[in-house]
């Protein structure tokens, strides 16, 4: 678990390192600007805690002495020099060897480590800030770390049946070049003429030169699953980096010249070489260690990334064009290519969706703390447990659904949760627990905010909502009913507006704006028990499975997730209905004919009918059509503003053929239909 | 009869190396949980190289021998395992998963 979060601390604090680099740079250019200062401030800061927290308490460390450099500079008891901005420099240098190995555990390391310590330190002191002392800091630092990395030669002659089980010798070469600075020689002397060639042996073989400080056994143990079927010769040849020398470099490239394999006595003189130069090496061994890191993930802007899904979007329409039009041809050639494109698009379509998602997680912690400083204002104790953070949703969706949750929490805090003494009289434990689960279903996400607190009082409610006109004060409402005006317009019960929830603009902003993304709130509460409000939300806005059917002369799309059954029905069976009821296997059922809703004249007599059956708030409910044409994947277009008024249509999506076929939102048109009643 | 056993084999010994796969590709195993990982390598090695060449499956006893012998020493104290070690052993896993599918004619 810690390590999953290490993981990300390294991959952040990568770009926080990145963003110092690129202020410092920015800051010697213009060595008097705050806000740089401050950026720089705050960008080692963060290193500074996140480093203890996560067990990098070496790298810790060593910030808190840069910071402590830079918080003098924020407080101009230190001028920004082109020295300091150097120092900084090898510093962030460091910090990267320390994000990248961790806490240090080799003594030179260390030693290394505590030399630079010092150097800051003197800096502070004022009598460090150039010239010798600095130097020899850095070369005691680095003294003792050159020792320790030696050239080695490394010949790998492999026998010709190497490939046969199926090893891949130049990962092997990336491995080696993974311990530190190598230079691979690749010897093709042995390939035979084409005609001579056998595909599945090897003819190559390697000689690596490769400059580390591991031991020969950590080179010895990359060759150990191939030692039986290669020659290997591993041998100290320096007793440093000697992969710079030119002599080396012009001895290697006659080697590979001549094919003539380098051997332990080509590098005799190289050994007796002085050493030169330590300080470059180390830094050359940090920058190596430093390349080696791997980017596992990218930003991008969400621009690009809208960008990217429109674009998909388009393409998925023109290859329903193109899948049309090779029906139409009936061309085998063209059959088969429409169906890779289709194959193809349909790929890219579900990972291009699959990048525009992201985990709810990056949202919780406002909600945490929201959690945090309510309950601690209002003197309540809340236990806050969040379950299925690590779901994930369009980046739209997450965008609109943050504020009606943070309403939704605040509600329940305010309202549900009581004050601990209320708990106990209550018979309850006076901590109070909220729950936030969040999980799939089917190809909806469904979101649950349950409480423990005292619930809705739905009589307080009929009152309330008689009291202010909303319902007449003789009407039937059912519990589920009655809770459920907590979400028209203009509803609040609490007798005190607290600054937190109670403004009058309540739950049933929270269900517009839920709305707008295609989501669905729901409440359900139990007078002192708690309260359960759950949220149905799609996975994604812009495209959905949809059912294409005809009506009159038009196309209609119906979303295949809110559909349950299909049944054709002969126009006898519609004539003995009655009060819009239609019995189908024995059952009743409501049905709304589409004909009607869309104004369609019933002029021309329908031979055949389809019945949909739709599921909403546990009901089945029939919708009458003319004709289902076939399952559609489409893509969902807003209507514009001249169509944003009406309420039964959720989008437009354009057909293969440039028709337009309209998206029924079937739950507000069974809603429609209902109150229409 | 044999290819029962054949299948059988097969396919148990399919799970059990993209299991050790799957283990070795999380975090580096450490005190009590690299006992076990050594352990698990070195015993479906070992079960590779002894049942292997009865039911036809040369290549990949040939090629689990290397792991086996490896993982015996490392087992009886004469070796570390390494992170390198552990890279190399990921690969061969692989290229024995490889040989493992093609001698069964997968």
């Amino acid at each position: 678990m810690i390590d999953k979060f290490r993981a990300k601390f390294v991959e952040e604090s990568t770009d926080n390192v990145h963003d110092l680099e690129e202020a410092l740079f920015l800051l010697e250019k213009d060595m008097d600007n705050k806000e740089l200062i401050e950026r720089i401030f705050r960008a080692m800061h963060s290193l500074k805690g996140g480093g203890a927290m996560f067990g990098f308490n070496h790298l810790s460390e060593f910030t808190h002495h840069l910071e402590t450099i830079f918080d003098w500079v924020r407080t101009n008891k230190l001028k920004v020099t082109t020295d300091l901005i150097t120092l900084t420099f090898s510093a962030i240098d460091q910090i990267k060897f320390l994000l990248k190995t961790g806490d240090l555990s080799a003594a030179e390391d260390l030693n290394a480590q505590q030399n630079f310590i010092q150097r800051l330190q003197a800096f502070l002191s004022g009598e460090g800030s150039t010239g010798p002392s600095g130097a020899a800091a850095s070369q005691t630092a680095a003294a003792p770390e050159e020792s320790d990395e030696k050239t080695y030669l490394i010949s790998f002659i492999p026998q010709k049946e190497l490939l046969q089980n199926g090893t891949n010798p130049l990962y092997l070469l990336d491995d080696i070049h993974a311990l530190g600075q190598a230079l691979t020689l690749a010897y093709t002397h042995k390939v035979p003429s084409l005609d001579l060639i056998d595909a599945e042996a090897n003819y190559c073989l390697w000689q690596i030169l490769v400059s580390t400080a591991e031991s020969i056994n950590e080179i010895k143990d990359v060759f150990i699953f191939v030692e039986d079927e290669c020659e290997l010769h591993i041998d100290q040849v320096a007793g440093r980096n000697i992969l710079q020398d030119k002599e080396v470099l012009e001895k290697t490239e006659k080697a590979v010249k001549n094919s003539t394999l380098l051997t332990v006595e080509d590098f005799k003189l190289e050994n007796q070489a002085p050493v030169a130069g330590p300080a470059p090496q180390t830094e050359e061994k940090k920058k190596a260690a430093i390349k080696e890191h791997k980017i596992s993930s990218i930003r991008v802007s969400s621009h690009k990334i809208d960008e990217l899904v429109t674009l998909v979007s388009e393409l998925v329409t023109l290859q329903a064009q193109l899948s049309l039009y090779a029906e139409n041809t009936q061309d085998a050639t063209m059959l088969s290519m429409s169906e890779n494109v289709q194959k193809l698009s349909r790929q890219l379509r579900e990972n291009a969706f699959d990048i525009s998602l992201i985990p709810l997680q990056s949202e919780l912690m406002r909600f945490q703390r929201l959690v945090r400083d309510l309950s601690k204002d209002q003197g309540k104790d809340i236990d806050f447990v969040i379950e299925g953070g690590d779901l994930e949703l369009d980046k739209n969706i997450i965008e609109n659904l943050t504020d009606p949750l943070l309403h939704i929490l605040r509600n329940s805090i305010d309202h549900g949760i009581e004050v601990p003494e209320d708990r106990i009289k209550a018979g309850k434990a006076p901590k109070g627990n909220i729950l936030f689960k969040a999980f799939y279903s089917g190809a909806n996400v469904i979101i649950e905010i349950s409480d423990d607190g005292k619930g809705i009082d739905a009589e307080l409610i009929r009152q309330k909502a008689i009291a202010k006109g909303l319902i007449e004060s003789d009407a039937a409402l059912t519990e589920k009913e009655v809770l459920d005006l907590i979400f028209v317009s203009g509803f609040s019960t609490r007798e005190v507006v607290s600054d937190v929830s109670g403004r009058g603009v309540g739950m049933d902003v929270v269900k517009r704006k839920l709305a707008n993304i295609r989501g669905e709130v729901s409440i359900e509460s139990e007078k002192g028990k708690g309260t359960l409000i759950s949220i149905t939300l799609p996975m994604t806005l812009s495209i959905i499975d949809g059912l294409l059917v005809g009506v009159g002369e038009n196309q209609y799309v119906i979303p295949i997730s809110a559909i349950d059954k299909l049944y054709a029905l002969q126009p006898e069976q519609l004539k003995q209905s009655f009060n819009q009821v239609v019995v189908i296997d024995n059952e009743q059922y409501p049905y709304i004919d589409l004909r009607k809703v869309f104004k369609v004249s019933d002029a021309e007599d329908r031979e055949q009918l389809q019945m949909i059956m739709v599921k909403a708030e546990d009901r089945l409910t029939g919708l009458l059509v003319d004709a289902v044409i076939g399952e559609y994947q489409t893509v969902v277009k807003p209507l514009g503003r001249y169509l944003k008024k009406q309420e039964i249509l959720s989008g437009a999506s354009i057909m293969g053929d440039g028709t337009i076929a309209l998206v029924i939102d079937t739950t507000r048109l069974l809603q429609k239909q209902k109150n229409r009643k | 009869m044999l290819t029962e056993i054949k299948n059988q084999f097969y396919n148990d010994t399919l799970e059990t190396l993209i299991s050790i796969q799957e283990a070795l590709s999380e975090t580096p195993p450490e005190g009590e949980e690299e006992r076990n990982m050594v352990e698990r390598v070195f015993t479906v090695s070992h079960q590779i190289s002894g049942t292997g060449p009865m039911l036809g499956f040369d290549n990949s006893a040939l090629l689990s021998r290397k792991l086996e012998r490896t993982f015996y020493e490392i087992r009886s104290g004469k070796r570390t395992l390494t992170a390198q070690l552990l890279t190399q052993t990921q690969r061969t896993i692989q290229n024995l998963l490889e040989v493992l599918q093609k001698e069964q004619g997968e």
